[in-house]
């Protein structure tokens, strides 16, 4: 018999805020987090605009209770922020943790640091090897993580570019219901990195000013960073533990477009394929509302508009991208946006699209515009990422 | 979940990808660290497809390729990969555009291949597999993370899974590795470090046996960061325990001994011990130490089971085993990621 | 203008790493992005890089660029026009 998979836990940091109350306010009181970074040494400082965290290295070390003289990435430390409050809200204890799973989703891993450092390394200077490089790798900061918050279980990365977190969360989900773990902590987490910004400024989808998805007149995607996490349990562990139940995962799919390297096919069909997954696993339930991908480049807002026409037809449910907000968080989004979806399912309140003045013609109907209370039960959440790896996340109340 | 090995491929330092000359002899290498033989791509890759390819996607398509033409056109029910590090070839060439134009104008191709999934995506996008499609980055598990999803789809209802192991060397790697004290050059055998290797080793996987098939993955344990020797051994019989076969009838063990004494340690430890009366194989002289390295193991393994062979100097104790029915291959890395996997024959 | 399209032809070949074809399989007109040559839209961001750095000519929109990736010639063309 299938077990049901539950949330009973969730902890996030964004250019929002710095846990779920503080990202919940920001999304109600329409507060984007897009600005000028602050922290990230770029040449395009003044130029670009980023989703960044409001704090530094040093202030997030100092909030984990790390010293500030040791290494760690950006992207770790995120995460830690982000896993220590999904624990926090499950109730679980640290006997419990010891056998919790831990899956984590992150296409940046330790090149924050890698990327500082490389400089030094081609001149073939004096450098601390060990502190700069031996972080680099994706896994290494899922393993700083798990030892943060004491996780002993079997440990995960996926690392799919911008469908990271969301297939965590859906790996997490498909061991829980065929009986292979009882309880999981899964997301994801990516910084800002030198690296990464100008790969997307390379491929000339970035938008110089505060994005706009589903705009008929954007210009391209603002990148942001984060983590969030979802604590997954089985039935039988939520009645066990008395836990308290936050949403359920009824719905999950990934498909490969199959049709580019980094372009969307015109027709979206690796993101219509993973939607129609979701759909078959969760029931086929009516969808109150879709967190879209909707990262403002010309190529994805297209090509995701046409998915979700051909998938419900007439009948579209009320849609926006929260992107608007926080900027694309690469590996991160899936989990943020997972945990902005749930929000929306706790509190029956649907999150605008900001700043659309003239929106896309594709779809019959117009993404949401403002904050509106509406009955909310369950909740679409769809990440697409390069290589055409597209996840669909279904949740319900 | 037992699963059917139908078909397997790899490209290791080795004479490993041409089937019938594999492994006569063994080639040694010419430069510090374990470089893959590679084959001539041109036979089999169209080069409109392949001008963009680095060498770590080149090898990852091939090795598929090969899995892949028993199922005569079509596609698989999933193709998941895992990856230690990743695209490294194009991850230092972008650093190194970013750090001499100094943020200036860059080439985007280099980006593009650098990301995880570029391998796995590139095989979806050549086959025009629009199927379930993952890559696991996960230090020393990342293949153990492959293969343990990609049983999980057979479970499922999927009928083949295409999975696998790959890393590669940059002469970069070598060089940092080397200075944080990771890694020893291949000739200087004076630290007792590893020496680095690189490859591809995939897998077509199926819950239906054929008369192609190589071997049974019977079932696959993973630990992490186990607190004592002893736990590891616990976690082999458990294994054994799950999969409903007796340490009697065990007939090889397969390890990962990689020249550290800290790393062989334990594997000593269960030789004289647990595996006192079996016949012990290695097989990182042939592919070197790496994320994925457990990846060839397990091949190396099939192909052992399906030839009812051993390949040069493999065996480290005991005699060569007569018949190969059942054989564990026992992986560590770093003393923080262990894997235990055993196979049987069809 | 022949040892511009020449050196184009030449580059193309570098940058796009089109292993398989010589400069003597590129006839001028032949529209790349077509199936002949079967460029995509990373090379035409290659492309645009390529321009910058070894001839010092800007392409600043996409509508421009398709016009004058159009084929070898017109790339030639754009050059003499606008070479610094």
């Amino acid at each position: 018999m299938a077990e049901r998979v539950y949330v009973s836990g969730w902890g996030i940091i964004s250019a929002l805020g710095n846990n779920v109350e503080e990202n919940l306010y920001a999304l109600k009181n329409k507060k984007s987090g897009i600005a000028h970074p602050e922290f990230l040494h770029t040449n395009y400082a003044k130029q670009k605009v980023f989703g960044e965290v409001k704090h530094s290295n040093d202030e997030l070390k100092i909030q984990l209770g790390l010293k500030t003289s040791k290494t760690v990435s950006r992207t770790a430390l995120l995460g830690m922020v982000a896993a220590k409050e999904s624990i926090e809200t499950s109730g679980l204890s640290s006997h419990e943790l010891k056998s919790t799973l831990f899956f984590n989703g992150t296409s940046v891993g330790g090149m924050d640091i890698s990327e500082r450092n490389y400089k030094v390394f081609l001149d073939n200077e004096k450098l601390d090897y060990k502190s700069s490089f031996s972080g680099h790798d994706c896994g290494h900061s899922t393993e700083s993580i798990a030892n943060f918050i004491g996780s002993k279980g079997e440990t995960s990365t996926i690392s799919t570019a911008c469908s990271s977190s969301a297939n965590t969360i859906m790996q997490a989900g498909r061991m829980i219901k065929a009986g292979k773990a009882e309880i999981a902590i899964a997301g994801g987490t990516d910084a800002l990195s030198v690296f990464t910004l100008n790969g997307f400024n390379s491929l000339k989808i970035l938008d110089d000013n505060p994005c706009k998805p589903f705009d008929e007149n954007r210009k391209g995607l603002n990148l942001g960073e984060g983590a969030a996490y979802l604590v997954l349990e089985s039935e039988s562990s939520v009645n066990r533990r008395g836990a308290k139940i936050l949403g359920e995962l009824i719905g999950y799919g990934n498909a490969n477009d199959a049709y580019h390297q980094t372009a969307s096919s015109p027709e979206g069909t690796g993101a219509l394929n993973a939607m129609k997954k979701a759909m078959n696993i969760a029931g086929n339930p009516a969808i109150d509302y879709i967190n879209a991908h909707g990262t403002g480049t010309g190529n994805n807002d297209m090509s995701e508009s046409i998915a979700i026409k051909s998938l419900f037809q007439e009948n579209i449910p009320n849609y926006s991208s929260t992107k608007s907000y926080t900027g694309h968080t690469l590996g991160a989004a899936g989990a943020i946006e997972a945990v902005f979806s749930l929000l929306s399912i706790n509190n029956n309140v649907v999150f605008p699209c900001l700043r659309v003045d003239s929106p896309m013609d594709i779809l019959p109907k117009l993404p949401i515009f403002n904050v509106n209370d509406q009955e909310v039960n369950c909740v679409m959440s769809n990440s697409l990422g390069f290589g055409g790896n597209c996840s669909t996340l279904i949740f319900r109340k | 979940m037992r699963a059917y090995i139908n078909a397997t491929s790899a490209i290791s330092p080795q004479s490993t990808f041409d089937v019938d000359n594999y492994i006569e002899e063994l080639i040694p290498s010419e430069i510090d660290y374990l470089k893959a033989i590679e084959p001539n791509y041109r036979d089999f890759l169209d080069p409109k497809m392949a001008r963009r390819m680095a060498r770590i996607i080149k090898m990852g398509v091939a090795t598929s390729n090969k899995c892949l033409e028993s199922l005569a056109g079509n596609t698989p029910g999933a193709i998941i990969l895992g990856t230690g590090l990743g695209c490294l070839q194009d991850t230092a060439k972008f650093l190194k555009d970013i750090v001499e134009t100094e943020e200036g104008l860059l080439s985007p191709t280099a980006f593009i291949q650098s990301t995880h999934n570029t391998i796995a995506g590139q095989i979806a996008l050549l086959i025009g597999c629009t199927s379930h499609n993952f890559t696991y980055a996960n230090r020393g598990f990342s293949f153990e993370n492959a293969l343990g999803d990609a049983l999980l789809h057979l479970e499922e209802g999927n009928d083949y899974v295409l999975v696998g192991g790959i890393d590669e060397v940059i002469p970069e790697t070598n060089s940092i590795l080397k200075k944080i004290g990771c890694t020893q050059g291949n000739n200087d055998k004076s630290k007792e470090l590893p020496v680095l290797g690189e490859g591809a080793a995939m897998f077509l996987l199926s819950s239906n046996e054929n008369e192609e098939s190589l071997a049974v993955v019977e079932g696959v344990k993973t630990l992490f960061k186990p607190n004592n020797q002893d736990e590891v051994i616990e976690s082999i019989f458990n294994l054994l325990i799950e999969t409903e076969v007796d340490m009697n009838q065990v007939d090889g063990v397969l390890m990962g001994y990689n020249n550290s004494k800290k790393d062989d340690a334990i594997y000593d430890k269960l030789v004289t011990s647990i595996f006192e009366d079996k016949s012990i194989y290695q097989f990182k002289h042939i592919s070197g130490e790496y994320f994925t390295a457990n990846a060839f193991g397990c091949h190396i393994a099939a192909k052992m089971i399906a030839n009812q062979k051993e390949y040069p100097e493999m065996l480290v104790k005991g005699n060569t085993t007569n018949i190969i029915n059942y054989m564990l291959v026992y992986n560590h890395f770093n003393a923080d990621y262990h894997s235990v996997t055993l196979l049987s024959k069809c | 203008m022949e040892n511009l399209i020449l050196k184009i032809k030449e580059d193309l070949i570098k940058q796009l790493n089109l292993e398989d074809l010589t400069v003597d399989d590129i006839s001028d007109d032949a529209l790349l992005f077509g199936e002949e040559i079967g460029l995509d839209s990373i090379d035409a961001l290659e492309l645009i890089v390529l321009l910058e750095k070894n001839y010092g000519v800007k392409i600043n929109n996409p509508e421009l660029g398709k016009k004058v990736f159009h084929s070898v010639r017109t790339i030639a063309e754009f050059v003499q026009e606008n070479k610094k």
